[in-house]
């Protein structure tokens, strides 16, 4: 990297989880698209394969220090109540017990604008004391030794109820807020309008209006929530399963008031997060409390229904949409007046957001958007893979499809009519965009062409085709810093902050920088989630995760791969420009002399070469967005109204994909996640109390591998992407973004019947089956 | 979890006197797959487990000139297809095929399965109902759609019976085996799941005291042929939203016998004697098993949530009958 270079800076913007936020960037030094490639683009193994399947990897949950006591949280049974009086004394005589807490002890020590612990629940499942004892039994048993005296304040379930007159007010602005990152007018929705839309719909010649319905759904990582926190002095060491060390560590120093360079966050490994684990979350700051105040290391994990009861889901939604066409199925105008129940705290309005399909998966010169967010007493939301917009496809999607079958329109083909070359709300080009090839390519593996109306399909067992698609936008961007360093025998170490959750970062990083260095996998080896040791990032989130940390480690490689050359050059009196590295040699490329990186690495005065790059900004007017469509092959069973999805096609474009086979796994795994959300999945609770019925894994039904189709077939449908030095866009979230419509529209088009509530159950099936068509 | 003391026994009479001796506050283990979530959830805190798993005698499955006697313990997955004794007894088979996960059936015990507790949504979430010792179902006027659509109206518990073997074993002559130190019994299957309403908060008429040592049953008629259906939400880990056993003997077009049974609807395996007499000794065609279906539910009465039970039951009911004929209808 040129001085000058390092100096400049420029505003860049990026997309995160449907936000476009502007950060500054340094420019970075342009490197050449790769030619041909040895690893990136192979279906490399799994580089910490072995460490999983053997249990040598240390998740969260498997950390254990000497003296590591057990925390625990009394959480409300209240949907709403104020604590009268809190009895601790009982608890904490308990031999075993060395640290109790409850919210006067921890006043002032605050989380996203909440007070730690609460001293009136607002939901049922909210943490009201903590304590930690030396073992887990323990520990249950002194929480059952606190004594709580409840004044139950009135409470609001459902958006309706909420939304009424005379309703109580959850928060003194009142319970109606505008859903999104948008500013806030109390009682107002968020509103985005391009065009007239009101006009446009009047004067439509053809228009529908349709609502749907979408449940709140869970994230079930297979790693509950948990931390583990250890103090040394005054400095806090935490492991957390996490998506971002950073943000948990920013958390963590602002609610203690601890400088970052005394705060360590660490999680090589994580089971899963899908949104929910993108900062700190209450338990972690009661298990540092606890730590800091019983001076021994507490471990705070959350039991499997802890993880369900306190929150962190996807908000439920209403939708209202219309869409107005040309006879000839030109799509004219949108609107689309979305509710979303968003919990008890203010902050649940930036999850309450599924307009943005409405917006952005079509040209239409006319949409007015309407977002709701209603506060109730449940617990706060999160982002969930594909935030808003799996709710928003689910609607949209299906009205799609609705009004294809209204003008006798194949859902394809209307679709690739109104597809947008440009972005439709900024008017600029994509940098790339192979939707068109999604479709066109997913139809025909999927034999759309044999597709059938329903009026043909009698019988019990009815077969049907369904469509979706997505835009995404995931092209990451900064900030995103890597580090390699190449050691005195060869071998190579890249730091990075990215957490791996599970998708294949680490296998990823490993093939961009083995690719770029010209050395074996082998000698390679990706450190990585380390505040202290790895430099900084954004969580693994928005899809960003290979599009921001891909091109850092990929300029570190080429800056160490410089150092190295131009120790070579004396060595082999060549200039540098005429060496390269193959095979763990710097080799001379005509010559062909060469010698070994270990012994340039051990000839060196600092005995070591580093490399230190940073994501470089995103290119200027240019949209980058991730695309995807999908097709569902179902069969119905009208005896008993149960879906199962025969075939699964799944084309996308987000780049180059580094890796086929975790590229493809994590695919499929969102695939089956909108499996889930389309015919199983939902939050159940008592419509009395509020409290959740569902909070395990019996009875909040995530699929099965019996539920999956046998194959779940994946199609790579991208043009070549120039906005990276990678080439590389995200693909964590496009692919459960479609699923449930294209499920619905495959349900549709087998029975004649539109499921316009997810899940689509027996009852509602078989509700709909014999309701008039 | 509490603590509690785990004894093993190494005989039948061993068991028993310790069971005699914990003074009501022993819980049996057999897999444990229902005792353990029992006690994490705390509806469960017994003092003494007292594990069955070594007693060789509770387990395995035995042909007698009568029928057959299936241990307590013997495992759900054991009780396949490929196990000679059993093969009279398909609807068995397929239910027990039926429950859970592979990991569940490698440990879950027969006699476990018939003592399970009902897997109430309300129950499981620590509310305060006639079964975990109240007076008053939480979930009638709540999120129904779980809850049982016959007989409910004899029952202070609306919670279905959870068990797919329990269904099969309806359809034949099924007894079980009670055992306590101080003698045996051998209670009809019915009755053994069918407490006195006065004690809503139990699910079987087991003592404290005793113990389910075998289930026995009779080796149906000559020609019988049997077969189960469950119809979930989910492909597997899931408890029947509705599920039908038929045990049928065909001759000539005839049904010369029948028993049905519906599972997922009531407090306990129900006997669908209405529609067995709409259809024994009669010609079976799908127009007569449909209506005898419909009559049997005509009895049933819903809540706000749980109505489409009514149209499971129906088919489910149909299609038993259809899979135990084979292609005779």
């Amino acid at each position: 990297m040129s001085d000058d270079c390092a100096e400049k800076t420029v505003e860049t913007e990026l997309e995160i989880e449907g936000r476009k936020v502007k950060v500054r960037a340094q420019m970075e030094r342009q490197l050449p698209p790769w030619g041909k490639t040895t690893l990136v683009g192979k279906s490399l193994r799994r580089v910490d394969g072995p460490d999983k399947v053997t249990g040598a990897a240390r998740y969260t949950h498997d950390v254990q220090l000497p003296g590591m006591l057990y925390g625990k949280v009394l959480r409300s049974p209240h949907a709403r109540a104020r604590v009268a009086e809190l009895g601790l004394s009982a608890a904490a005589k308990l031999p075993g017990v060395l640290a109790v807490l409850g919210p006067g002890d921890v006043r002032g020590v605050r989380l996203g604008g909440r007070e730690v612990l609460s001293a009136e629940a607002s939901y049922a499942g909210e943490e009201i004391a903590a304590l930690a004892a030396t073992d887990e039994e323990t520990a249950e048993e002194a929480l059952s030794l606190i004594r709580v005296r409840w004044e139950p304040l009135p409470h609001v379930l459902e958006p309706e109820d909420a939304m009424a007159p005379g309703a109580p007010a959850l928060q003194p602005g009142g319970n109606v807020l505008g859903g999104g990152f948008g500013p806030q007018t109390p009682g107002k929705p968020e509103v985005y309008e391009r065009g007239d839309a009101p006009a446009a719909l009047e004067a439509a010649e053809v228009t529908l209006e349709r609502i749907y319905e979408t449940p709140a759904a869970q994230h079930a990582c297979l790693e509950t929530h948990g931390a583990v926190a250890a103090w040394d002095g005054d400095g806090l060491t935490v492991w957390e399963s996490t998506q971002g060390v950073f943000f948990v560590r920013s958390a963590l120093c602002e609610a203690l008031g601890l400088p970052a360079s005394r705060v360590r966050v660490l999680c090589p490994f994580m089971g899963g997060g899908f949104g929910s684990k993108n900062s700190a979350d209450r338990y972690t700051l009661l298990a540092a409390l606890l730590a800091r105040r019983s001076g021994r290391p507490v471990r705070m994990v959350l039991s499997r229904r802890e993880d369900f009861e306190a929150g962190a889901y996807r908000p439920a939604s209403r939708q209202q949409l219309a869409i107005g066409l040309t006879r000839r199925g030109r799509i004219v105008a949108l609107t689309s007046r979305a509710v979303n129940p968003v919990g008890s705290a203010l902050e649940g309005h930036y999850f309450g957001s599924c307009v943005g399909p409405v917006q952005d998966f079509y040209s239409c010169a006319n949409v007015r958007t309407e977002n709701y967010a209603i506060l109730t007493s449940s617990p706060p939301p999160s982002a969930f893979r594909a935030p808003g917009h799996v709710q928003g496809a689910f609607a949209l999607e299906q009205l799609v499809d609705e009004a294809a079958d209204e003008l006798g329109l194949d859902p394809v083909r209307l679709r690739l009519a109104n597809l947008s070359a440009n972005d439709p709300d900024s008017g600029l080009p994509y940098a790339s965009n192979g939707l068109a090839s999604c479709l066109r390519l997913g139809a025909k593996a999927i034999g759309w062409d044999s597709r059938k109306p329903p009026r043909t399909k009698t019988g019990r067992f009815r077969s049907g085709l369904g469509v979706a698609i997505a835009t995404w936008g995931a092209g990451g961007g900064p900030p995103a810093v890597a580090q390699i360093v190449l050691h005195e025998d060869g071998s190579v170490v890249v730091l990075t902050g990215a957490c791996d959750l599970g998708t294949g970062t680490r296998t990823v990083m490993t093939q961009i920088a083995a690719e770029e260095l010209g050395v074996a996998v082998s000698a390679v080896l990706v450190a990585n989630g380390d505040t202290r040791t790895t430099p900084y990032c954004l969580p693994s989130f928005g899809s960003l995760t290979v599009a921001s940390t891909g091109p850092a480690v990929r300029l570190a490689a080429a800056e160490v791969k410089r150092q190295l050359l131009d120790a070579a050059s004396p060595i082999l009196g060549a200039p540098a420009s005429s060496l390269l590295v193959m095979r763990g040699k710097v080799r001379h490329a005509v010559t062909g002399k060469s010698v070994a990186v270990a012994s340039i690495a051990a000839s060196l005065p600092a005995r070591m070469i580093v490399g230190t790059s940073q994501r470089g900004p995103n290119p200027d007017g240019v949209v980058l967005a991730s695309f995807s469509a999908q097709f569902a092959q179902v069969e119905v069973d009208c005896r008993f109204g149960t879906v199962r999805v025969k075939r699964f096609v799944s084309a996308h474009d987000c780049g180059r994909v580094l890796n086929p086979a975790t590229w493809s796994s994590q695919i499929q795994g969102g695939v089956l996640q909108g499996i889930g959300y389309a015919l199983l999945e939902q939050r159940t609770r008592d419509p009395g109390t509020g409290r959740q019925l569902n909070a395990g894994l019996l009875d909040y039904k995530i699929p099965t591998v019996l539920d999956s189709p046998p194959e779940i077939e994946v199609i790579d449908a991208a043009p070549p992407y120039p906005a990276n030095n990678i080439g590389a866009k995200g693909s964590g979230e496009p692919p459960i973004i479609p699923v449930a419509a294209a499920i619905a529209n495959a349900v549709a088009n087998a029975t004649g019947r539109r499921l316009r509530t997810a899940p689509i159950t027996p009852a509602r099936l078989l509700a709909a089956l014999s309701a008039e068509p | 979890m509490k603590p509690f003391k785990l004894l093993t026994p190494e005989s039948l009479t061993q068991a028993l006197a310790m069971f005699w001796g914990s003074e009501g506050k022993a819980a049996a283990l057999g897999g444990g797959t229902e005792l353990l979530n029992l006690i994490r959830t705390s509806l469960s805190d017994p003092g003494v487990i007292i594990d069955l798993k070594s007693l060789k005698r509770l387990r395995g499955v035995r042909s007698s000139r009568s029928g057959v006697a299936i241990g307590a313990t013997t495992q759900l997955s054991e009780l396949s297809p490929q196990c000679r004794p059993l093969q009279p007894f398909a609807a068995l088979t397929q239910a027990a095929a039926a429950v859970g996960t592979p990991q569940i059936r490698n440990r879950a015990t027969l006699g476990g399965n018939l003592c399970q507790r009902p897997r109430c949504l309300y129950l499981r979430s620590g509310f305060d109902c006639w079964k975990s010792g109240g007076t008053q179902c939480p979930a009638r006027h709540g999120e129904s759609s779980g809850l049982a659509i016959l007989g409910a109206e004899r029952t202070s518990c609306l919670a279905v019976h959870p068990s797919d073997p329990a269904v099969a074993l309806s359809v034949f002559d099924t007894r079980v085996k009670l055992v306590s130190a101080s003698g045996s019994r051998l209670v009809p299957l019915a009755q053994f799941l069918a407490p006195h309403e006065s004690d809503a908060g139990r699910d079987t008429v087991l003592r404290s005291d005793e113990l389910v040592t075998e289930v026995r049953i009779a080796s149906p008629r000559p020609g019988t042929r049997s077969a189960y259906v469950k119809v979930a939400d989910r492909a597997a880990f899931s408890f029947a939203l509705a599920s039908a056993a038929a045990a049928c003997v065909m001759d000539r077009g005839m049904l010369r016998h029948v028993r049905l049974a519906l599972g997922g609807v009531a407090g306990a395996p129900w006997r669908a004697r209405v529609a067995e007499e709409a259809l024994q000794g009669r010609k079976l065609t799908p127009a007569r098993l449909e209506s005898a279906a419909r009559a049997e539910l005509a009895a049933a009465r819903h809540l706000e949530r749980n109505g489409y039970k009514v149209d499971l039951a129906i088919g489910a009911l149909q299609e038993a009958v259809e899979r135990a004929v084979g292609g005779r209808l």
